[in-house]
């Protein structure tokens, strides 16, 4: 099986793409469906973050779909033109997806370094594919021991230690803003995890309102309850804006909620005074002219997340020794999978070279007149010693191929050719009719 | 009355020094802002108070020198005057309740003007004395209008820097920053102050007019000399600042943008003050 991820994340694509790419959970099991039904014999697993659209897949070495053809589910499937994103796309393979899993499980890949929320999303992209029967004998391990790889880094490094947040970056604009607190009020719209986050830490502030208010007006009460506010009608929108000094937006809407029309006029009723929008939604919630608007301080998930890693320097050791754990995890990893692949192969050689060797044996000593049980034995010991002592150097080279940057698809593939071991599969795998090829080694 | 006589060099260098030691609290502030310490806070701190006690000096000097204790005597006096109620104003703020940069902003005005002091003493030394209870009232208010102007635009540069780097999405400064309402209604305060002082100044100043006739130094047609236009356009400029209660829409950075504009007047008037013919 070869491994590889195509995708794009924070470092190649700006918001305005990421957010079109990306995948709601709902959205997750159909898309993952539509993968199975297209490319019957692969394992996929799809990670979608405010930060990152990564679909991890493992098929057959000569098998499909390939990066274009990924592209081309993109583009079907967010019903995009491939020219909007490709070139913000990456294609890493075999060792380096493990790699780059491992760094992303660990939030060494994250905008904020050390946050930990991304663990928790790639545990649920696994359950996702896990759910959906598109993870398989390679990504089932895989994304456990990302998972693993995740927990580790974060109880035995720094990392995630006095972490500057979101939410506490937030804060500091809004102090940016506003002098006084105590005749502000703020505003969240929508009642999801993050928007919880940063309205508990605008509730430190001491405002003189917190107003909630959702689609859902179970959670909107929920969430004011928690933070010692008020629930309001989200059909009130407007309303609620023209009294709102600070606005969090963070629901899952499809289309910004939040239109410049809106802004302006809200703007109006309340005398022009600032408004400061955190727009922690992605897609967007606040339309992008909105940031235009005079006197209105609007910010996205992008924008704080580039000012907290502006701060983020002093974790450049915690960082470095969660980097020497993935490596460790990426070296085991890699030899448990290679294992995997060389095993079948070796008893496969062992099997065909005795077979040989016992029916050569068989004929020789059937041309012989006498040959008691004693010699029989002695000379099925002795072709059994040399086959062993041939076979020996060949498969140790063959173990041996674990540093960290030799490929062992070569071998394998030389070894097949050489002994004539194409026709039989390695391991049970391999459905019956395909090209049988040695898998990829990571 | 004594007869008018120029500042003597030891008031100039007095000033001068001044001027330096502020230049050195500026320099230090601006470094305060990349290497935060409190050791260099007190050494700031240290050469505004002492720069604030030598242009004092300097003032009492000359006051005693020349028996006249209200500091709008000469053209040099009325400078140096302006920059310690500037240099006043600032440490005041720092002290009271401190907006980190505000001395970076402040204090070149300050030393500029102290500079313009020493020069005006050297080349351009001019009576400028008051006669009279309208003519002190008009000077004093007017000279105090222009150090609130000075503190106005001041804060409104940067509340304009500060609102420009929130929309860029500049990285937060490790050090604490004003907010842009506390920059906004600092200007504001400075606006509505120099405002009321400029317009005690200006009905001071037609009063002036009106009863010295065509013995005032503006000339017959005094309406249309620059002084009286330009202290009217400032005047206006202010009003327009000031309105933001009624029109909201101006509020934020148009109304900065006017207290920057209206001092770039008031400079204007007070280099025509300080260049008009000295009084017959």
């Amino acid at each position: 099986m070869r491994l590889l991820v195509v995708g794009l994340n924070h470092k190649t694509a700006p918001l305005q793409v990421r957010e079109r790419l990306a995948f709601s959970p709902q959205e997750l099991n159909a898309a993952l469906l539509s993968l199975k039904n297209r490319f019957e014999h692969c394992e996929a697993a799809l990670l979608s973050t405010c930060n990152r659209v990564e679909l991890y897949m493992a098929r057959e070495m000569h098998g499909h779909p390939r990066s274009p053809q990924i592209a081309e589910f993109f583009a079907e499937n967010r019903k995009l033109d491939l020219g909007e994103f490709q070139s913000h796309l990456y294609e890493k393979s075999e060792r380096e997806v493990v790699a780059h899993l491992f760094s992303v499980a660990a939030s060494l890949d994250s905008m904020v370094l050390g946050e930990t929320q991304i663990l928790a999303q790639v545990r649920e992209a696994y359950d996702a594919a896990t759910e959906a029967g598109t993870a398989g004998p390679m990504l089932h391990p895989l994304f456990q021991r990302a998972v693993a790889v995740g927990k580790q880094v974060r109880s035995e490094t720094t990392l995630s230690e006095g972490r500057v947040s979101v939410a506490s970056v937030a804060v500091d604009y809004a102090r940016r803003i506003f002098d006084v607190f105590s005749d502000k009020t703020v505003l969240s719209v929508g009642a999801g995890k993050m928007s919880a986050v940063v309205l508990a830490r605008m509730a430190e502030l001491k405002p003189r309102n917190l107003l909630v208010c959702n689609r859902d007006s179970t959670k909107a009460e929920t969430l004011a309850h928690q933070c010692g506010g008020t629930a309001v009608d989200f059909n009130r929108l407007a309303d609620h804006l023209a009294v709102a000094d600070i606005v969090i937006t963070g629901t899952g809407s499809s289309q910004p909620i939040i239109a410049r029309a809106m802004v302006e006029a809200a703007l109006r009723r309340r005398r022009y005074k600032p408004v400061f929008m955190i727009d922690i939604a992605v897609p967007r919630d606040v339309a992008a002219d909105v940031a235009k608007i005079e006197n209105v301080y609007v910010y996205n998930l992008d924008d704080l997340q580039q000012a907290v890693s502006a701060t983020l320097d002093s974790r450049s050791a915690a960082a470095m020794q969660a980097g020497r754990i993935i490596e460790d995890h990426v070296r085991d990893f890699a030899a448990w999978h290679r294992a995997r692949m060389i095993g079948p192969l070796i008893d496969q050689l062992y099997q065909r070279s005795h077979a040989v060797a016992q029916e050569e044996l068989n004929r020789s000593i059937a041309k012989l007149s006498s040959v008691s049980e004693g010699d029989r034995q002695q000379l099925e010991e002795l072709t059994r010693r040399i086959v062993n002592k041939l076979l020996h150097d060949p498969i140790q080279v063959l173990r041996d191929t674990h540093d960290l940057h030799t490929r062992m698809t070569p071998y394998l593939h030389a070894v097949e050719k050489l002994f004539k071991l194409e026709d039989a599969p390695p391991d049970g795998e391999r459905p019956a009719g395909e090209d049988a090829k040695p898998g990829g080694a990571v | 009355m004594n007869e008018f006589a120029a500042p003597n060099s030891s008031q100039i260098a007095l000033v001068l020094a001044g001027a330096a030691l502020f230049l050195g609290g500026a320099s230090i502030s601006i470094v305060r802002i990349l290497h935060p310490g409190n050791a260099l806070r007190l050494l700031a701190k240290s050469l505004d108070y002492f720069g604030i006690c030598l242009v004092l000096a300097a003032l009492v000097w000359r006051a005693v020198d020349r028996g006249i204790w209200m500091p709008l005597e000469d053209n040099f006096q009325t400078l140096a005057t302006l920059a310690l109620l500037v240099a006043g104003f600032t440490m005041y703020v720092q002290r009271a309740r401190p907006i980190p940069g505000l001395d970076s902003f402040l204090m070149p005005m300050v030393i500029v003007m102290l500079i313009y002091s020493a020069l005006f003493a050297i080349h351009h030394p001019r009576s400028n004395e008051p006669s009279g209870l309208w003519d002190m009232a008009h000077s004093a208010s007017s000279f105090a209008g222009a150090a609130a102007f000075a503190v106005a635009a001041a804060v409104g540069a940067m509340y304009l820097i500060a609102s420009a780097r929130l929309r860029r999405k500049s990285a937060i400064s490790p050090l604490p920053g004003a907010s842009l309402e506390r920059l906004e209604n600092l200007t504001q305060l400075a606006v509505s102050f120099g405002f009321a002082l400029l317009t005690v100044g200006i009905v001071t100043g037609l009063a002036k007019v009106i009863m010295q006739g065509r013995n005032t130094r503006l000339g017959a047609h005094w309406m249309t000399s620059p002084k009286v236009i330009l202290a009217f356009s400032v005047w206006l400029v202010y009003a327009v600042a000031l309105h933001t209660p009624i029109t909201p829409a101006i509020r934020g950075r148009k109304s900065a943008m006017l207290s920057i504009v209206g001092f770039v007047l008031m400079i204007a008037t007070l280099m025509t003050v300080l260049y008009m013919p000295p009084m017959r």
